[in-house]
């Protein structure tokens, strides 16, 4: 494992430096090299982690619970769209960076409208509320 | 003479009396109870012993298979936590605290409820019992020689635990629903914090009931002894007076009475044990459970605090509050019949 954190950093200081000497050429290639290693490594990192998420599967089963899957996907939604929002930093767009954290807010919290609506049920059943 | 008009006078005495059988609904709840009631089949403690044990394990296998998977949430919460920690802007931490505290609320709260349902069943099945046991069981303590603490029973004790019964059902468990949904909502929302007012709410519940079963205790008490010695002084004032102003047979008919009184003071007893092992038929089940259910909360509570969910923590502290208020109104309920029955079987002068 250790040896894939350090082919990681490697490459992730390899591209930062080839897409610095990028950007004083074009800046079009550098932010699309600089998009294209992010998607490489988040691929790679998926296949690292792959005993994790198999795991974590089994103690989903464990768990039979299908809520979980909820928070799985909001964690999901969280790393691509903080991935999306750096890029979009990093290139200047700062505005474009804010409206991708907004999506993404929106996006987890519909991912967790149904929990929080079998929630709802329960409390208003609780309370007295058909 | 006189002799063999004794047994004829005293079974025309008998035929005309009030029914001294035991009563039809302790059949019935006795038959219901029968599972529960062959426990005590068995006279060697520690076969009865491990007959308890047996029981107990049987109802902990559901408790103890969903603190397994509450302990697998939590473990995963604790994962998955780790790849958000770098939310950055997003702040992913607090909904995914919040996320994990309704899924976890998602496996406790339909046993919690069921246990509740169950406890409310079981109050009403008994005060039912009682409506119909009190006052069969009123007449054998008259029959038996104790008129006044018959009255006392049939009276006081009926009207009270029947009060008590209703009160339960119609405030305080209803009061322990609202404490669940308050408690769950302050589990979610983390800005608001309701831990204290639920934590008040739960203390105020405990205290009404001590006070409830002190004052129902003392008022009992003292009617069933001050009754006792009223018994008491009637049936030593009858013998004396048949012992010295019947003739000749006055002593032996004295006798006559003790041996008869004696012989009802059996069906009393035997009616009176029966109820209580009834009763302690119904409630002991459920109270295991609530221990039980106890037992895994305070787990998972601790697994949460570990692993770093400290919201589910919190809500499960909660909840084994409301677990441990659920075994208050099983024991007040349960005691105030046992030690009132136990007290008018054992003040019999």
């Amino acid at each position: 494992m250790i040896e894939e954190i350090i082919k990681l950093s490697a490459v992730a200081i390899t591209a930062t430096i080839l897409i610095d000497v990028l950007l004083q050429y074009n800046r079009t290639y550098a932010i699309i090299a600089s998009v294209s290693i992010c998607a490489a490594m988040l691929l790679y990192l998926l296949r690292i982690i792959e005993p994790l998420m198999q795991y974590l599967q089994e103690l989903v089963a464990l768990a039979s619970s299908d809520d979980f899957g909820c928070i799985i996907k909001a964690v999901g939604i969280a790393i691509l769209a903080q991935s999306a929002a750096d890029i979009c930093a990093d290139s200047g767009q700062r505005a474009l960076a804010g409206r991708v954290i907004l999506a993404g807010r929106a996006a987890i919290v519909l991912v967790s409208l149904p929990l929080f609506k079998k929630l709802v049920l329960i409390v208003g059943a609780l309370l007295g509320y058909s | 003479m006189l002799f063999p008009g004794l047994p004829a006078h005293a079974a025309a005495t008998t035929d005309t009396a009030p029914s001294l059988e035991v009563p039809e609904t302790l059949t019935e709840l006795i038959e219901d109870q029968t599972e529960n009631l062959t426990l005590l089949e068995d006279k060697d403690a520690g076969s009865f012993l491990s007959r308890v044990v047996d029981v107990f394990l049987q109802g902990a296998s559901k408790p103890t298979a969903i603190l397994g998977k509450t302990l697998a949430v939590l473990v995963l919460a604790s994962l998955v936590r780790a790849f958000a920690g770098g939310g950055g802007e997003l702040q992913l931490t607090t909904q995914i605290d919040a996320m994990v505290t309704v899924v976890t609320f998602f496996l406790v709260c339909e046993p919690l409820l069921l246990l509740l349902s169950r406890l409310e069943d079981a109050i009403w099945q008994c005060r039912n019992f009682l409506m119909t046991f009190v006052p069969a069981f009123s007449a054998l303590l008259i029959g038996s020689g104790q008129p006044a603490g018959g009255a006392v029973f049939g009276g006081f004790f009926l009207t009270g635990s029947v009060l008590a019964a209703e009160l339960i059902c119609t405030i305080l468990l209803p009061l322990v629903r609202i404490f669940l949904a308050l408690n769950i909502t302050s589990g979610v929302a983390g800005e608001i914090d309701l831990s204290g007012f639920c934590g008040m709410v739960l203390r105020i519940a405990k205290k009404l009931l001590a006070g409830c079963a002190a004052l129902f205790s003392l008022i009992m008490g003292l009617q069933t002894f001050s009754a006792g010695a009223a018994d008491n002084l009637a049936r030593k004032a009858g013998k004396m007076l048949i012992g010295s102003s019947v003739p000749i047979v006055g002593h032996a008919v004295s006798d006559a009475m003790t041996s008869v009184y004696a012989s009802l003071g059996i069906i009393k007893s035997t009616a009176g044990i029966a109820g209580l092992c009834a009763v302690g038929a119904l409630f002991l089940p459920i109270l295991m459970e609530c221990i039980t259910y106890y037992l895994l909360l305070q787990c998972a509570c601790a697994a949460a605090k570990l692993t770093g969910n400290g919201r589910c923590a919190a809500t499960f502290a909660g909840f084994s509050g409301c677990v441990e208020l659920y075994s208050a109104i099983i024991i007040f309920f349960a005691v105030l019949i046992i030690v009132s029955t136990a007290m008018m079987l054992g003040i019999s002068g």
